[in-house]
């Protein structure tokens, strides 16, 4: 094919020829312009989703420095009830306070330097901002008596909790004002050790 | 000569100058060419401008919701910060239900198997203990009474009632209750008795087992 038979086929069809540069430049342009609309494409996708969020965290937080204070309120009122570890004398008075209200004689009270398993990092009961200090007491009281404290111990202004508990009688627990002896693991909820 | 004629009777030469002659076609073939390049050109070019709007009107799009963000990200770091400072404080309020989380509490152990106890029987012992299960790494629970009764028969009903007591049988925990007795005293005539109550969380198998039974009725 000759320079002469081209121009010859270009006289024959003009307009065809000057569409098919046209259809190549746009053609060129869909083709060097196609990664534009795609990354076009995924930062609005990107920026929509920011922003619904950012709209999410508006209607959530819609009164929450309300509720955040008075959560704080409560945090703090219950931070000043929790044991604290090295106050080991204060702690066990306390323990042996409950004599004074309760008709119960407490005869020992010991603190285990040992970590509750169910309490520990990765536990059924972890605690994440609290510890847990055991202790065992051994007391002596009657049927009434003891309910009367077992339920204390769980209204009282510590945090307290019984894990095990052990209760015998030298008899049969044949009436309510029999002496009972009682063994009870404690656990006392206390500050981050 | 005469016998050439004879043989090709009907040929002529050919002396047409084919390029120069007019298309007398009915649809002239300059015209297929030019309307086949021309719809060419516009599908593509409409192509083209659909896809150029497109990216227009993204740009705009994007440029309005980066002036939204750009508006609330102020109010949206001050909405993180209450939020990060709420969760710090629930953390607290969590820990304080985990530490009191169980199915019942030790002195409603002593009520009930108080409650359950049938008048001949004479409760010695009771212990209560919470243990952490090895495999599941959840709470289980253990009941033991020590008791003396003058007929095995009440005994039995006293099992059979702490076993249906609904206290006893917390939801998510298996319940099951075991007696032994030793043999019976000559000289007062009853038998030391002790019951085991063992309250468990489901083990797999098992839940799977019973979900298996349940989907068959």
């Amino acid at each position: 094919m000759t320079i002469s038979s081209i121009l010859d086929k270009f006289r024959q069809y003009p307009l065809a020829w000057v569409a098919l540069i046209i259809w190549i430049v746009i053609v060129a342009t869909i083709f060097l312009r196609n990664d534009v609309l795609g990354s076009l494409e995924i930062k609005e996708n990107e920026l929509s989703t920011r922003l619904r969020l950012i709209e999410g965290n508006a209607v959530s937080s819609k009164n929450l420095d309300l509720q955040t204070d008075e959560l704080r309120e409560s945090v703090d009122a219950m931070q000043e009830r929790l044991f604290v570890a090295e106050k080991r004398a204060i702690n066990t008075d306390y323990l042996y306070s409950f004599e004074n209200d309760y008709n119960v004689e407490i005869s020992e009270v010991t603190h285990s330097l040992a970590k509750d398993p169910s309490h520990v990092k990765g536990g059924p009961k972890e605690l994440s901002q609290h510890s847990a200090i055991i202790y065992t007491l051994f007391l002596s009281t009657d049927y009434g008596g003891l309910m009367e404290y077992l339920h204390s111990l769980y209204h009282s202004e510590a945090f307290m909790r019984i894990g095990d508990m052990s209760i015998s009688s030298s008899n049969t627990m044949k009436s309510n004002t029999e002496k009972l002896q009682v063994r009870l693991r404690l656990l006392v909820l206390s500050e981050e050790e | 000569m005469a016998k050439n004629k004879d043989l090709q009777p009907y040929w002529r030469p050919n002396v047409r100058i084919s390029g120069t002659l007019p298309d007398i076609k009915v649809v002239r073939t300059d015209f297929i060419v030019n309307f086949i390049a021309f719809a060419l050109v516009v599908i593509t070019g409409v192509f083209l401008l659909q896809r150029e709007y497109r990216t227009f009107v993204l740009n705009r799009a994007i440029a309005s919701i980066q002036a939204q963000i750009a508006g609330s990200e102020a109010d949206n770091d001050a909405n993180i910060e209450l939020d990060t400072r709420f969760r710090d404080a629930a953390e607290y309020v969590i820990d304080l239900q985990n530490f009191y989380r169980a199915p019942f509490r030790p002195y409603e152990v002593i009520a009930e198997v108080t409650r359950a106890k049938p008048q001949d029987i004479l409760i010695t012992s009771l212990s209560f203990r919470e243990n952490v299960e090895q495999k599941s790494k959840e709470m289980s629970y253990s009941i033991v009474v020590g008791c003396e009764v003058p007929e095995l028969t009440i005994l039995n009903a006293f099992k059979s009632t702490l076993a249906e007591s609904e206290m006893l049988n917390p939801e998510n925990y298996v319940t099951t209750v075991v007696e032994s007795f030793r043999a019976k005293s000559e000289q007062s005539g009853i038998f030391p008795c002790t019951i085991n109550v063992s309250i468990k969380p489901p083990e797999k198998a098992s839940k799977k087992k019973a979900k298996g039974a349940k989907d068959d009725d």
